[in-house]
């Protein structure tokens, strides 16, 4: 696992590099960091009731979106584009079904009917990325393959031993690679001739998916996404024991003892580093359960990889327990950590001291407690000094 | 080859072998070509034996055989390490020590300590020993009596470093020797009474490991962070005699890694501000504790205009029970009657058994300070990651950790620009601020900086930076700290445990 690199880089402008007027306009894009917007209202001059804060010169601006249960997917679908948008740009919640995060699907397809649009999405910006990457192995193989044909050629003829250098003038690197103009043509050239936009006309298929601890997220504290269940609107209670129940593995008979249902634990952990200002987004890719951004995705690389751990106060509760996996608590595992690792131990409090019904309401979040274990590498080597 | 090495002779051998190696070499080289620029062939001429630096790796065979020139190539490489590996080792016989290895004692007794090593290795212990007089008188069993004597003494593990290192010669005391009570020897300094050869570096090992607690592991780890220059201690006495770490010291507060070592520098506006900040949230439970609706935890109808900025909601999002690391962890049985569990599980392995000292720390033998790091030492293939459990047992015994030390690049305007630039810092708050679209004060670290900034500027030049408060830094050092080395098969790695404190430092409200 290498929690390096996980970065969406900026959709807007097809430059790729980093201008100012550029990161002003994302500032500008993701400014807020919670889908809710505080509008200050013409109210005039502020009164001496506003002074003392009871007045209210400011309102509060809620974006009601609508989301559908996906019980199979695990998900909540948020399928209007501009809600979808709303939710992407206001605190990076959920991420495109036929895209990297953003949804970008409609955009990539217009790219490649225009052949090349407006802008690059950034999995555009990474194919492109990885074709050039690709193109500078196979030359410089080809130059060092050159390099020791030589010395073969000057060993068989002389008697001579030149050592084949992997590097040197002959042979580009990393830094001094260009692209060759061949291959940025083949990066856009496409099949079929440029269609006219106006003639451009495709349905957009894409919908965002929110993960269960992101919708409950929004719909528990800011009441900002209405969940469907098919055609009906579903109620807090029925949102909190569905999301419980399609996160539950089957093979338990008595329910009640679920304490580690993975969406509790998982909703707890994602509420405490939202609560404290992260951007948090699922860190599968990297082998982990949660990246932690400071401000996005789209400002810098995510800063910590999360990994949940559920603990059981009670040692008896344990028994059969899915979250009694052993699969990731090996050294070899560890070992691989690139950069900084935080375990996450959640505390299941015994079952012996909870009320019988505690799990039919969100109350049971109170009863677990959350402690943090910061891992990374220390190199004896580089901590002399 | 070890036997030859670890006798005094070899010393004097080893000029005439390494002219006799010489020789060898111009000779194995004349059929060579000289003109290979970074070959290790070069490194015959060297009159002490260097271990050969790799080169770079060779790519795919030539088709069809080749010319044979990679071949060629790595024959003589080859032949260059082993050249190398055959020279002798050789030591100075001036700069040689002695001692004897106690087996029931797990300790070796230093008679002659020469070097600088021993200022930071083995200790001084009272042990009681027959006395003896110099020269043989009439009787000598008339001058026997028992007395305490100060002497040096090495625990195993250092024993075989030095041993290994070539520093030390060690003879085995006989078996049924007592502490001090030895017959007949050979008259070296101190070794008058052991029969027979030093131990062989083989022959260490296979008497020193086992002894006092070392296994294989911990020696690796004790030999790896010696040889990079650290100073390593036992972090449990094994005996009253060993010198143990002083205990830490109690953390100055401005080095204390706490959030709220800047708040002092908010002005007062900020200040009332960010009392406002968690007021209405304090206010609510206030009245409203009991009857917390837990289908509605965060109530926008019931906030307060100075409330309705970004920080003040997330401040109002931390209702759920965080981190408490002040708390205990509740442990409803304890470990000993857990059933389910292996018998091995009760007896943890996570104990810290080294105290680890910079090569920079001033160290003092006899009365060690504080140490720098504390090192637990696993085996990487027989043991799991540490439970929860564990390493908070390990935390309690762990001092709160002090800030680390700034980096050079943090120091540099310091010394060399003293005139900070207090517009342009507060500029580059600016698009934070905005894009937070509050307007609020934020008591993040980074105005509190900003703002200390300011101040300093209206008094002249700084006299005391206040330290950066990184919350990045802070939340990657967190607050105690335990490093744990994994031995697996040789191959060491080391993790440092830190306890975090994400709570204390939100990014945002």
């Amino acid at each position: 696992m290498s929690t390096a690199t996980p970065r969406v880089p900026d959709s807007r402008p097809k430059e790729p590099s980093k201008s100012g007027a550029r990161r002003t306009e994302t500032n500008k894009i993701y400014a807020n960091p919670l889908p809710l917007l505080f509008v200050d209202s013409q109210a005039g001059p502020r009164s001496l009731l506003g002074l003392l804060g009871l007045g209210s010169s400011r309102s509060v601006e809620n974006p009601h979106c609508n989301g559908h249960f996906d019980p199979t997917t695990r998900s909540v679908w948020v399928i209007d584009p501009d809600q979808s948008k709303i939710l992407w740009q206001r605190g990076f919640f959920g991420k495109g079904n036929l895209s990297r995060s953003e949804p970008s699907w409609l955009t990539r397809r217009l790219n490649v009917l225009r052949s090349g649009g407006n802008y690059m999405t950034p999995e555009e910006v990474t194919a492109k990325r990885r074709a050039e990457r690709d193109q500078f192995k196979q030359d410089r193989a080809r130059a060092i393959a050159a390099v020791a044909a030589q010395a073969e050629e000057i060993f068989a003829s002389e008697g001579r031993v030149v050592v084949p250098t992997l590097s040197g003038p002959e042979i580009p690197s990393a830094a001094t690679w260009k692209p060759s103009r061949q291959l940025a043509e083949h990066g856009t050239s496409n099949q079929s001739p440029p269609i006219p936009d106006q003639e451009v006309e495709i349905e957009d298929v894409e919908h965002l998916q929110l993960t269960l601890q992101e919708a409950f997220f929004l719909v528990w504290n800011f009441d900002c996404l209405t969940i469907w269940d098919s055609d009906k609107v579903m109620s807090m209670e029925q949102i909190w024991k569905a999301f419980k129940s399609c996160s539950e593995v089957q093979l338990i008979p008595n329910p009640r003892t679920h304490l580690d249902n993975s969406f509790i634990i998982h909703y707890l952990v994602y509420h405490h580093y939202r609560s404290l200002g992260w951007v948090v987004r699922g860190g599968v890719k990297f082998c982990v359960d949660y990246l932690l951004y400071k401000r996005g995705p789209v400002f810098s690389h995510a800063e910590f990889a999360v990994v949940v751990y559920p603990v059981f106060e009670d040692s008896d509760n344990e028994n059969g327990s899915p979250a009694d996996n052993d699969t990731m608590s090996t050294w070899q595992w560890l070992s691989t950590i690139n950069r900084t690792l935080i375990l996450t131990y959640v505390t299941i409090p015994p079952i012996s001291r909870l009320p019988r019904d505690v799990l039919e309401s969100p109350v049971a979040l109170a009863r677990y407690s959350i402690r943090e274990v910061v891992i990374k590498r220390w190199i004896p080597a580089r901590m002399r000094g | 080859m070890d036997d030859e090495l670890e006798q005094p002779k070899a010393v004097e051998k080893a000029s005439t072998s390494t002219a006799q190696l010489k020789n060898d070499e111009s000779d194995d080289l004349s059929d060579e070509d000289e003109e290979a620029g970074r070959d290790w062939a070069k490194l015959f001429n060297a009159s002490r034996p260097v271990i050969p630096k790799r080169g770079e790796k060779e790519f795919e065979p030539a088709p069809g055989g080749g010319s044979g020139l990679q071949l060629h190539i790595l024959d003589r490489a080859r032949n260059a390490m082993f050249t190398t590996l055959r020279a002798d080792r050789t030591i100075s016989s001036k700069g040689i020590s002695y001692a004897i290895w106690y087996p029931a004692l797990s300790r070796s007794h230093v008679t002659l300590a020469r070097g600088t090593y021993f200022s930071s290795v083995g200790y001084s212990v009272a042990r009681e020993v027959e006395f003896e007089p110099e020269d043989d008188g009439e009787d000598a069993s008339m001058y026997h009596e028992r007395y305490l004597q100060k002497r040096l003494e090495l625990l195993p593990e250092e024993t075989i470093y030095m041993v290994e290192r070539g520093s030390l010669l060690c003879w085995r005391a006989p078996q049924n020797s007592g502490p001090g009570g030895l017959s007949s020897g050979l008259k070296v300094a101190g070794l008058e009474h052991i029969p027979g050869p030093p131990m062989t570096v083989q022959q260490v090992y296979s008497e020193v490991i086992g002894a006092a607690g070392l296994t294989v592991e911990k020696l690796q780890v004790y030999t790896y962070l010696r040889r990079l220059g650290y100073v390593v201690n036992r972090a449990e006495p094994p005996d009253a005699f060993y010198p143990s770490a002083a205990p830490p010291e109690p953390v100055p507060p401005e080095k204390k890694i706490v959030r709220d070592m800047v708040v002092p520098q908010l002005t007062w506006f900020q200040r009332i501000w960010s009392c406002f900040g968690s007021w209405p949230g304090q206010v609510w439970t206030a009245l409203f504790g009991r009857g917390f609706n837990w289908w509605k935890p965060v109530s926008v109808s019931r906030w307060l205009s100075l409330g309705l900025n970004y920080p003040s909601l997330f401040q109002s999002l931390r209702f759920l029970s965080s981190t408490r690391h002040d708390r205990p962890l509740q442990r409803s049985i304890p470990p000993q009657s857990t059933t389910n569990k292996s018998p091995e599980m009760h007896t943890t392995p996570y104990h810290i058994f080294y105290n680890v000292y910079k090569p920079s720390t001033p160290f003092k033998k006899s009365a060690p300070g504080p140490p720098d790091f504390r090192i637990v030492v696993v085996n990487a293939r027989t043991t799991h990651l540490p439970t929860l459990y564990e390493l908070e047992d390990l935390f309690n015994v762990v001092p709160e950790q002090t800030w680390p030390p700034p980096r050079q690049r943090n120091t540099q305007p310091q010394t060399s620009a003293p005139v900070q630039r207090p517009q342009q810092a507060s500029q580059g708050q600016v698009p934070n601020v905005t894009n937070n679209a509050s307007n609020s004060a934020l008591s993040t670290p980074n105005q509190g900086d900003g703002g200390g900034q300011q101040k300093q500027q209206g008094q002249g030049p700084p006299q005391h930076q206040p330290r950066k408060a990184n919350p990045f830094v802070a939340l990657k050092t967190g607050r105690k700290m335990v490093v744990i080395a994994t031995v697996d098969c040789g191959n060491i790695s080391f993790f440092r445990f830190a306890q975090g404190d994400f709570s204390e430092w939100p990014m945002l409200g």
